[in-house]
Parts: structure tokens; C-alpha cells; sequence
């Protein structure tokens, strides 16, 4: 009567190696998509966006750092990755960053001044919040997804034969930003 | 045999190769400006966005490089490093036409995320103010902090976009050059066959017109009907039978003309039909007047691709006047069947005539010498009554025999005014004895004051004798055969009508029926037992009447009796 215990060992053992596989098989799957794409150049962008921001330096919070704020659904592992990415390049104008990921709701809770939010998921729900609370505390809001700049989204990115800044010109002006126009001149405009 | 109306009116029409030209003029200018279209709305631009994808693609890769020569290297080693970059992007060199890929770049920095002074790195290298050339601005990003630290603008040669757009303007130049040749090839093809088309349609109508004029001048009648019957096509000669218009003929059912439209019947025309073709069948048609028209059909079939009746196409010859020449040689046939029995008759008679008249000729002459003796001896006595009598029908006798051998030579007397009471009133002489012992009453109207007749009134008395023999076998046919109380009675009238004399014998005896009265004329017809009457009478009696001139009327009810009327033109002898 081994045999079959044995048996039942071995077969769950593959069973296990079966699902982790089709586990990595599915991560990779998600890190290689259109989306997830987008959030990485978008990433890459938003420093240059925040730096175009002739009122950066007004919006250090009182531990004299830049906060920034990455805002997820319900995938927070991914906004902390994107994070992790926005804490290595460390300094804005010279001005140390403070990452912070949250969901939207806690950006009411949040007291602190903020210097940008970033959306790490599409389709969010509450985005309109995000996009009131960057206009009414006067912060760059930006969002890698296509059509969120449309829905008043401060900034995000043009992807064509090349990736460029998108700015919400409606928008900015809603919230008082001041964006350098040199940035503009490079930057495709939604007007 | 149908044509398409379209084809033969078209092949009146001419050729159209005027029209098919003009339609491949369209069609080759409508290609053109198609391709004229695709080549300015899509074409074009597409190319023209795909080479600025492809200049910015290049352009963004080389300015990579600026960007991080630009934010790792400071002072004077970074404006020598960005010019050596900068040179080595302007030796790139289009690949057919070794021009340069870069005309010009210019460096153009924000000195607020850059520490160096104001315009050192603002500087271009390549061909000053370059033409016909892609401007693009590639930001140049800090690779560190993803600052934005400038702007690099390439002017791209659009030699390449030129080149592109020639070639691509050339392949379709020679594709459309090609389409239009093939089209012309096509129309040009078209063209013959529609010149032979239209050639065999010249011909076709011109065979249509030949067949109409002929099935026009056709004595025959030609109808052409639709599987129900229905008439759908007739020849002019159809309206000359028939007598109505052709716009009354066409549409209406062929039995509407027909006085027996039974060959229309399934069962007939599934007999026919099994041989496609039906042979010369009489039919007889109602035209117009009411005139009957006989004609000879043959039909034929006409079948659809699966076998069904489709049509039939009907050819009629009018016979009317045939049959009528027919009937009328039938007529003069029995006339002379009748003249040949007369004749034979007539060669009897005179026979007979030569035989009677040598004792009538001996009873004669006795009766004479006996009437000599008597009116010498007994003048008032009855024997030289009887003598008399005797004399009387010696010479009655004589007159018959010699009526007999004149009608039998056909020997026609001249006619002369005749008061007509008197040959009747010596028939009816002969008559009246016998009557009256026989029960029959004689009811006699002679007027003796009318105006003369032309007759002769020995042959009017034997008209006379004839109807008033018939009446007596009449009545005294009818008296033998009624069981109900009959008195027979026999009435003879002499009358003038008008400016007409007419004489009647009437009779209320056995009567005849319609075919009896019919025939009642013919040679030899008679309703007799035999041994009883040779049929010859009334047939003489006729010929007489026709001789005379007269007219002959014949009522008759069988079981009421019969009225003998002849008609007679009143004349003036003065």
C-alpha cells in the first residue's frame, strides 16, 4: 500500500510545479503588456514633468523633500515596483523625494503637501478624485493610460513613432501650475 | 417564330460604338482619378508619415547619445563631445543616393537644469538654413534624474521621401498606364464584337422583317397562342377571316371564336401534343357577322426547355368557300341524279303514252260513233250522257299522257295569263265525288275575279291534283290511326295577298315532322308503303312551280296537318 501513497506524493508534487509555473508564465505575461509598457515610459517621463514645474520648490512639505504620491487600485506590489524606480533617481531639482503609495481614498487622510501623483493602474475608478484633488491642491497629476488625460488628467504621455509628454493645458491652468515653456514646445498638448 | 423586341429595336438603333467608347472613357477616367485620389489622399501621406516615423525613429536613437554626452560630461570636453556626436550623425549618408541623412542639428539647452553658461551648448553643426528638409525635435532627458536638459532639432533630408514618393509614383504610373491599356484592349475588343453583334442583329431584323412580310402576305391564317389558349400573335389575313380588329382578336381565348372548341380540351391536346404536331383538323370559327367560317388547322407544338406546352402556333386555311362549292356540287349532283331518273321516266311515259294512246284512240272513236248514234236517237237520253262522259275522260286521259310525254321532254310551253280559278275548279271536279264518299268535307274559297297569272293551267292542274291527292292520304292516313273522334277535313283557297295570288290546300291530317318537310321535295323521297307511291310527285310538282316561276311554302305539324302554299305574281294582260 506504498506504492499508491508514494504515488499520490509524486503527483501532487507536480501538480505544485504545474501551477508555479503557470504562475510565472502569467507574471511574465503581465510584465511584457501594452499597459505595463506604458507605466515604465511613463515613469521615465515623470521626473522631466515634475522638473518642468517652475513651482517645484514651493511644494516641499516641511521635511524638505518632494512628496510624491503612486496610486493603485488593488495592485499595490506594482506601484511599489514603479516606486522603488521613482526612489532610485532620489532628487528633483536637487530636492530629495519622498514615494509614497496609496490608494485614492487615502489621499483625503493625506495632509501632507504632495508634489505629484502618479497612477500605476488603468481604469480607475476614482479617478476623478485624483483629478479634483490635483486641481484644487494645485499638484501635477499624471497618468501613464491612455484616454486618463482626456478625463482631466494633469499630465501623461504621447506615444507614437516616439514617447512624448502629454499636457493637460485645461487642466494645468485649473490647478495654477506653471509649466516652463520649453517643456511645452517638446510636449504634445490637449487643448 | 418570337425575336426579342430589344434586340431587333437596338439593331435599328445602329451601332453603338459611340456609346461604348464614351463608356470606357468613364471608366478610364474614373480609374485615373481613383488612383489620382488614392495617390494624394492616402498614399502620399501615408509614405509621407512613415519617413517622418522613420527620421524621428533615427533621430531619437542618436539623440540617446547627446542626452548622455550631455549630462556626463561638463565644461569644455562636453561641448567638444557633443560636436564629435554631432558630426558623426551628420556623415550618415542615405543609402542610394549618398546625400547626407542630416542636413543640420542644433543643440538648443535649458541652462536652468544644466549648470553652464548661457549659450555655450546652444550651438549647430551641419549645412546652414537647410531646405527641403523634416524638422524634429527630440527632448534630450537627463538619463539620471529624467530632467528634461534640452532639445535637439535635426533637419532631415527629405531626399529620401522624394525618392520614395517617385518611386512609388512611378509603379503606379506604370500600373495605371497598364489598367488603361488592358482597357483600351478590352474596349477595343469590345468594339469588333459588338460591330459583328450588331451586324447579325442588322441581319436577324432583317430576316424578322422578310418572315413578317411573308407570314403577312400569307393567304393563310396564322395564330400563335399561349399555352392557355389565349391568343398572343395573329397575321393580317387572321382579321380579314374573322372580321374583327386585331386589338379585339389579341388577348381574348381562341374558343371565344370557336363554334366547338372541344380540340382545345386536355385530352385532345395531350393527343396532339405527344406528336408535337396536329394535322389538318376542320374547325369552325364565328366571325364577326355571325358567318360561319370553316377552316383547316394544323398546329404546333411549342414545348419549353423542360417540356412543357409554352404555345401553339396555329395555320389555318378558310375552306368556307370550298365547302360551299362542295355542297353546291353535291346539290347539282343529285339535280342530276334526278334529271337522269326524270329522263329514264320520261322514256318510260312515252312508252307508256304510245301504248294507252292506241286503245284510248280506239275507245275514242267508238265513244264517238256511239255518241253519234245516241244524239241522233236519243239525244237526252242517259247513254248519250254517259257517251259524253266517256269523251270527257277519254280526253282528260289523252291531255295527262300528254303532260307525261311534255314533262318527261322537259318540254317548257309558253306561258300565258291565266285566270287560275278555272285549272283549280276542274281539279277540284275530280275531286269532290271522291270526298265526299269518302267522309272527307272539301271546304272550297276560289275566287274567280282575280287579276291573270302567267301560267299553264294544264300543268297548274296537275299542281292542283298533287296537293289535293297528298291531303286526301293525309287525312286518310290520320282517320285510320286515331282512336279519338277526327273529322277530316280538306280546304282549298285561292286569294290574292297584296299584289301576290296565292292557291292553298290545307289538311288537318297526319302532318309531317321537320326532316319529312325538309325532303318532302326530293325524287323518290317518299313516307308511303311500298307499292303505295313512287316519291315523284311533289319532286314533279316543284320543278313545275320552278318552271312557272312560282314559289312553294310548306307549313306542317305532325298530327295537325299540313298547308301547301304557292305564290304566284298577280300580271296585267292588258
Amino acid at each position: 500500500m506504498k506504492l499508491p501513497t508514494n504515488l499520490h506524493k509524486v503527483s501532487f508534487g507536480l501538480f505544485l510545479c504545474l501551477l508555479l509555473q503557470l504562475m510565472c508564465c502569467l507574471e511574465l505575461m503581465a510584465s511584457d503588456s501594452p499597459e505595463l509598457r506604458r507605466l515604465r515610459a511613463g515613469m521615465d517621463l515623470f521626473p522631466s514633468f515634475l522638473a518642468a514645474d517652475t513651482q517645484i520648490r514651493q511644494k516641499k512639505a516641511e521635511d524638505g523633500k518632494l512628496h510624491i504620491a503612486l496610486i493603485y487600485n488593488d495592485n499595490p506590489r506594482r506601484a511599489e515596483q514603479q516606486a522603488e524606480h521613482l526612489r532610485q533617481i532620489g532628487k528633483i531639482k536637487n530636492i530629495p523625494l519622498k514615494v509614497q503609495v496609496m490608494r485614492p481614498q487615502d489621499l483625503r487622510k493625506n495632509n501632507e503637501l504632495l508634489a505629484g501623483i502618479f497612477i500605476t493602474q488603468p481604469h480607475l475608478p476614482q479617478l476623478p478624485k485624483v483629478v479634483h484633488h490635483g486641481k484644487t491642491h494645485s499638484v501635477i497629476t499624471f497618468s501613464p493610460f491612455n484616454g486618463d488625460v482626456a478625463q482631466g488628467i494633469s499630465g501623461g504621455i504621447s506615444v507614437t513613432a516616439r514617447i512624448l509628454p502629454k499636457v493637460n493645458i485645461p487642466t494645468v491652468k485649473a490647478s495654477g501650475l506653471r509649466i516652463k515653456p520649453f517643456f511645452l514646445r517638446i510636449a504634445s498638448l490637449y487643448e | 417564330m418570337h425575336f426579342p423586341r430589344n434586340i431587333l429595336s437596338k439593331a435599328k438603333a445602329g451601332p453603338y460604338n459611340a456609346r461604348l467608347t464614351l463608356i470606357f472613357v468613364v471608366l478610364a477616367a474614373i480609374l485615373e482619378g481613383t488612383l489620382a485620389g488614392y495617390w494624394f489622399f492616402i498614399l502620399q501621406p501615408k509614405l509621407e508619415g512613415e519617413i517622418s516615423a522613420y527620421s524621428h525613429s533615427l533621430s531619437q536613437a542618436q539623440a540617446e547619445v547627446l542626452a548622455l554626452a550631455l549630462a556626463e560630461h561638463h565644461g569644455k570636453e562636453r561641448v567638444e563631445r557633443l560636436s564629435l556626436i554631432m558630426d558623426k550623425i551628420l556623415l550618415f549618408r542615405l543609402p542610394q543616393s549618398d546625400k547626407p541623412f542630416t542636413k543640420n542639428i542644433s543643440l538648443e539647452i535649458d541652462y536652468d537644469a544644466i549648470a553652464a553658461p548661457d549659450l555655450q551648448l546652444d550651438f549647430s553643426r551641419g549645412e546652414p538654413d537647410p531646405k527641403n528638409c523634416l524638422i524634429i525635435d527630440i527632448p534630450l532627458y537627463s538619463p539620471t534624474s529624467k530632467e528634461l536638459l534640452g532639445i535637439a532639432q535635426f533637419s532631415n533630408n527629405l531626399l529620401i521621401l522624394d525618392d520614395l514618393k517617385q518611386d512609388v509614383r512611378t509603379k503606379l504610373t506604370f500600373g495605371s498606364s497598364l489598367i488603361i491599356l488592358l482597357l483600351v484592349i478590352v474596349w477595343l475588343t469590345v468594339a469588333r464584337l459588338s460591330g459583328r453583334l450588331s451586324a447579325y442583329a442588322s441581319e436577324l431584323a432583317q430576316a424578322h422583317k422578310t418572315t413578317q412580310q411573308i407570314i403577312a402576305s400569307l393567304q393563310d391564317a396564322r395564330i400563335v397562342l399561349d399555352k392557355n389558349g389565349f391568343i398572343v400573335e395573329i397575321n393580317p389575313y387572321t382579321v380579314h377571316i374573322l372580321l374583327y380588329g386585331e386589338d379585339e382578336l389579341l388577348g381574348r381565348h381562341i374558343s371565344s371564336f370557336m363554334e366547338d372548341s372541344s380540340f382545345l380540351k386536355d385530352d385532345h391536346l395531350l393527343r396532339f401534343q405527344s406528336k408535337l404536331i396536329m394535322d389538318n383538323t376542320e374547325l369552325i370559327f364565328i366571325a364577326r357577322d355571325g358567318s360561319r367560317r370553316e377552316v383547316m388547322v394544323s398546329a404546333a407544338f411549342i414545348l419549353s426547355e423542360q417540356g412543357e406546352l409554352s404555345g401553339i402556333i396555329c395555320m389555318g386555311k378558310d375552306i368556307s368557300a370550298l365547302k360551299n362549292a362542295e355542297r353546291q356540287l353535291e346539290e347539282k349532283r343529285v339535280q342530276m341524279e334526278h334529271q337522269g331518273r326524270l329522263s329514264a321516266l320520261g322514256e318510260m311515259a312515252t312508252g307508256m303514252a304510245h301504248e294507252i294512246n292506241q286503245p284510248l284512240y280506239i275507245i275514242r272513236l267508238a265513244a264517238d260513233c256511239l255518241g253519234d248514234y245516241f244524239s241522233f236517237k236519243k239525244p237526252d237520253s242517259q247513254e248519250a250522257g254517259d257517251v259524253k262522259k266517256i269523251l270527257d275522260q277519254v280526253d282528260r286521259a289523252n291531255t295527262i299522257i300528254t303532260n307525261m310525254r311534255s314533262f318527261a321532254r322537259a318540254d317548257v310551253r309558253a306561258l300565258s295569263g291565266q285566270n287560275m280559278a278555272i285549272p283549280i275548279n276542274l281539279a277540284l271536279s275530280f275531286f269532290r265525288e271522291q270526298f265526299r264518299q269518302h267522309t272527307i268535307e272539301l271546304h272550297e274559297d276560289i275566287s274567280d275575279d282575280l287579276p291573270m297569272v302567267l301560267a299553264d293551267p294544264q300543268k297548274f292542274e296537275q299542281i292542283v291534283v298533287n296537293f289535293l291527292s297528298n291531303a286526301r292520304y293525309a287525312v286518310n292516313d290520320r282517320l285510320l290511326s286515331s282512336s279519338s273522334p277526327y273529322t277530316p277535313y280538306i280546304t282549298a283557297r285561292l286569294f290574292r295577298e297584296d299584289e301576290k295570288i296565292i292557291f292553298t290546300v290545307e289538311d288537318n291530317g297526319i302532318g309531317m315532322d321537320e326532316e319529312t318537310r325538309n325532303r318532302c321535295m326530293e325524287p323518290f323521297f317518299t313516307t308511303k308503303e311500298v307499292g303505295q307511291g313512287t316519291g315523284l310527285g311533289l319532286s314533279i310538282i316543284h320543278g313545275i312551280i320552278i318552271e312557272m316561276g312560282m314559289k312553294i311554302e310548306i307549313d306542317s305539324t305532325p298530327d295537325q296537318g299540313s298547308c301547301f302554299r304557292v305564290v304566284m305574281e298577280a300580271v296585267d294582260c292588258d
